[in-house]
């Protein structure tokens, strides 16, 4: 694992401008590596979407700095930093907002000047990627609420930012679309890309990440892998969240589990193996 | 983004305990003596009493300290355009093909009053009624229910949606788009681009509203009652009655022929 | 009620609520009958507000917590309903009162809804359907769009709506594990079809089945069912559905 740093925050303090008196971010520090799989948690309020708008410099620290790729962005502008760090907004109509799904994608890339063979080119791909090629030319709006959420993700992968930040990958999407969602990303990540999520879902992010970020108030109370996170009782409760029901069933019967299921599927796992244990004795 | 449109910042003084009705209809006052005189000898006094009756009423006038300055400019304007383009009596300067009369001068410092009266007064309204009061003042002053629904409704979501656009423009900014490049032609295009989506959105969000509100009885046909209910009180009645002889002895005056520059 | 994006389950509701056909318009074949009343020929006045009752049939919250609230303040919110039924203005304020008190949203009866965070937007539109006094409370989605915070409210709003037991409530939602418990009977639709109408406990017995459809059991009625073959539970006496099930019925 590359253990170069991709994105990093150094005592990140910020407040609202309509609210210069309530803080946001309390002097958050943290740093995550290339190719890395973050889950950002934390309830509406604790500072994750904020924090993550400054890793591309949409907002900027009142005190601390950003880096990206070991460079401070506190002079970049965002329009600059489109093509390394990428940010998918939780809600595809506030982003959203070309005629067709075509012209959607390839309005990243002509902003930085991509010549136009090689925008077609990875508008197909894209286009492939996310499984809309017959949609290519339908209007946005007319797709479903998945299928939009999709266009929201090819376009913002259209600069092909090395790091990519999705806001709430799965909200309003069902079973199904959100698995569908996840395994996009965890695609992404196979192929090198830093992925951050910033998600409500807990089952989502004991499937699929390999780190979790705790936050709450404003501090990150939490920083580890997602079975050290699901353990940690103090930080969550201070976030007033919960770990999935598989982890909480697990951690409760010790004696049928071991200490780091936390999925669904590892829980199965270790019955089954159980069951085939007593079998064989 | 957009929280709310609105002026209203709670106080202490009369005009917040006058019955939003007795606000617009003095509002309504205004406009109608502003316009019908152009003698700033006429005008000047109204002027000064609504600015007496601001001060009096502890308008906070700060929140549109940026609107005031900006109607300076345009009175500036005023009093220098209209000497150029109305002519009478005594000339005083001539430029080129423009004679500054001393009619010119008076009917420009008239327009400059009449300005000032009808942009700052409803903004004083504005900044003492909560929108919910000033719905419910039209209402009860003659316009339909309907109508004002629609009123109430559109000041809601219109922060909503231009939330929802600045969020688009956000997120173009994320993929490239450096809104500071380009000349004025070309980011008039980037902010023309999101109406389209903002119109769909709106229209979706219309759509919803629509269900939600007809799954509490909207349409059916009964005759409504209403929750809010203003009610005169004696400073109201002071106040209305002092109105009514205003614009009584404004009317008798114009009629007489006062007022108007010949 | 649960069941895969497209399964029908909106549609379903507005045509409970009378809306499908009155408002949308469209084709409805088939009836759908509320106390007795065939909702296509009944008219929404009288589902909304029938005379020999103090109440509508049916009222019904949406998805959106944004675009469900039309009003200037919480209780203008609540009043709308009623000033829309010709409710005298004295009866009003009692009503809006119990609503709120319900809601536990008594301290924000003259907030203004952008000062509201989601939870509570959904807690009001709860009491803005509340206060319609409805035999048939529908909601649909009402924790989709929220943090767990906001989750956790509707949770308990719901839980103490079902202890009461004042009327039906029918609600849409994914979350099994905190809905499967409390709910009398689960239906699962697919593609426009009644694919389960049960007891939420034997419905999660179907776990393939409701995978294949899209829908997610609770991890603790596949963790059972895992542990049923793995011998360590006896089968047969229901799925599992909350934390507390799986803890105390596997064998120590």
């Amino acid at each position: 694992m590359n253990a170069e740093v991709a994105l990093r925050s150094v005592n990140v303090w910020y407040s609202y401008p309509s609210r210069p008196d309530s803080v946001v971010l309390a002097g958050v520090s943290a740093a995550i590596l290339k190719a890395e799989f973050v889950a950002l948690i934390g309830q509406n309020g604790s500072g994750k979407t904020t924090l993550a708008k400054h890793f591309n410099a949409l907002l900027r620290p009142q005190k601390g700095s950003v880096e990206v790729n070991g460079e401070d962005i506190g002079r970049r502008l965002t329009a600059t930093l489109a093509s390394t760090v990428g940010y998918c907004y939780q809600n595809p109509d506030h982003q959203i907002f070309a005629a067709t799904v075509a012209a959607e994608i390839e309005f990243g890339p002509r902003n930085l000047g991509v010549p136009e063979a090689e925008i077609q080119a990875r508008t197909r791909r894209l286009l492939d990627l996310v499984g809309l090629r017959d949609e290519a030319f339908s209007y946005p709006f007319s797709l479903g609420r998945g299928q939009r959420q999709k266009v929201a993700v090819a376009s913002v992968l259209a600069t092909e930012p090395q790091i990519l930040i999705v806001d709430e990958p799965t909200t309003g999407l069902d079973s199904k679309g959100g698995h569908a969602m996840m395994e996009l990303m965890r695609q992404l990540n196979q192929a090198g890309n830093t992925v951050i999520i910033i998600t409500h879902d807990m089952s989502i992010v004991a499937e699929y990440s390999e780190r979790v970020i705790c936050m709450a108030n404003g501090r990150i109370v939490a920083d580890g892998s997602p079975s050290s996170v699901f353990k940690n009782r103090a930080a969550l409760a201070e976030a007033g969240l919960r770990p999935p029901q598989a982890a909480r069933i697990a951690q409760a019967r010790p004696d049928l589990f071991s200490p780091d299921v936390i999925t669904v599927a590892a829980a199965v796992a270790e019955l089954s193996r159980r069951s085939v244990d007593r079998a064989a004795s | 983004m957009a929280q709310r449109f609105d002026l209203y910042q709670p106080g202490k003084s009369y005009l917040y305990h006058l019955d939003p009705r007795t606000k617009v209809i003095a509002v309504l006052a205004v406009f109608v003596v502003s316009v019908l005189f152009t003698n700033p000898v006429f005008l000047a006094p109204v002027f000064f009493t609504v600015i007496l009756a601001l001060v009096l009423g502890r308008v906070p006038y700060q929140r549109v300290a940026i609107l005031l300055k900006s109607l300076a400019v345009l009175v500036v304007i005023s009093l220098l355009l209209w000497p150029l383009i109305y002519e009478h009596g005594t000339v005083l300067a001539t430029f080129g093909p423009f004679r500054v009369t001393q009619g010119g001068v008076l009917y420009g410092i008239g327009m400059s009053f009449r300005i000032l009266d009808m942009v700052i007064v409803p903004i004083a309204l504005f900044l003492t009624t909560p929108q919910p009061d000033f719905v419910a003042a039209l209402r009860r002053l003659g316009l339909p229910y309907k109508a004002t629904f629609a009123l109430s409704t559109s000041l809601r979501f219109l922060p909503t949606i231009v939330g929802i656009g600045e969020s688009i423009v956000e997120a173009q900014r994320a993929r490239g788009l450096d809104p500071n490049s380009g000349g004025p032609i070309r980011r008039l295009r980037s902010y023309s681009r999101i109406l389209g989506p903002l119109v769909i959105t709106a229209i979706r969000i219309a759509q919803q509203l629509s269900l939600a509100v007809e799954a509490r009885a909207f349409s059916i046909s009964r005759q409504r009652t209403y929750l809010r209910v203003l009610t005169f009180g004696r400073m109201d009645v002071g106040v209305l009655a002092g109105i009514a002889v205003l614009m009584v002895a404004a009317l008798v005056m114009r009629v007489l022929g006062f007022g108007v520059l010949a | 009620m649960a069941g895969p994006t497209g399964a029908g389950k909106t549609t379903l509701c507005l045509a409970i609520m009378g809306l499908i056909p009155h408002v949308t318009g469209g084709e409805l074949r088939g009836r759908v009958v509320l106390a007795g009343r065939d909702t296509s020929t009944t008219s929404l006045g009288e589902l909304l507000s029938p005379n020999d009752s103090g109440g509508a049939m049916v009222a019904m919250t949406f998805q959106d917590p944004e675009s469900q609230i039309i009003g200037m303040t919480v209780e203008e919110e609540l009043a709308f309903g009623l000033e829309n039924l010709g409710v005298a203005r004295p009866e009003m304020l009692p009503r809006i009162d119990e609503v709120l008190e319900y809601v536990r949203l008594n301290h924000l009866r003259y907030a203004f809804p952008h000062t509201l965070s989601g939870g509570q937007k959904q807690r009001v539109a709860i009491a803005a359907a509340l206060v319609m006094r409805p035999r048939l409370l529908i909601l649909d989605e009402p924790t989709s769009e929220l943090d767990p915070e906001g989750r956790a409210e509707i949770f308990a709003l719901l839980d103490r709506l079902t202890q009461k037991r004042e009327f039906a409530v029918l609600v849409v939602e994914h979350a099994m594990e905190e809905l499967g418990s409390i709910a009398d009977r689960l239906v699962v639709l697919d593609s426009g079809r009644v694919v389960f109408d049960d007891d939420p406990r034997r419905v999660f017995q179907h776990i393939d089945e409701l995978r294949e459809i899209g829908v997610r059991p609770p991890d603790a009625s596949v963790m059972g069912l895992a542990a049923v073959q793995a011998g360590l539970l006896g089968g047969g006496s229901g799925a599992l559905i909350t934390d507390g099930d799986f803890v105390s019925a596997v064998g120590r």
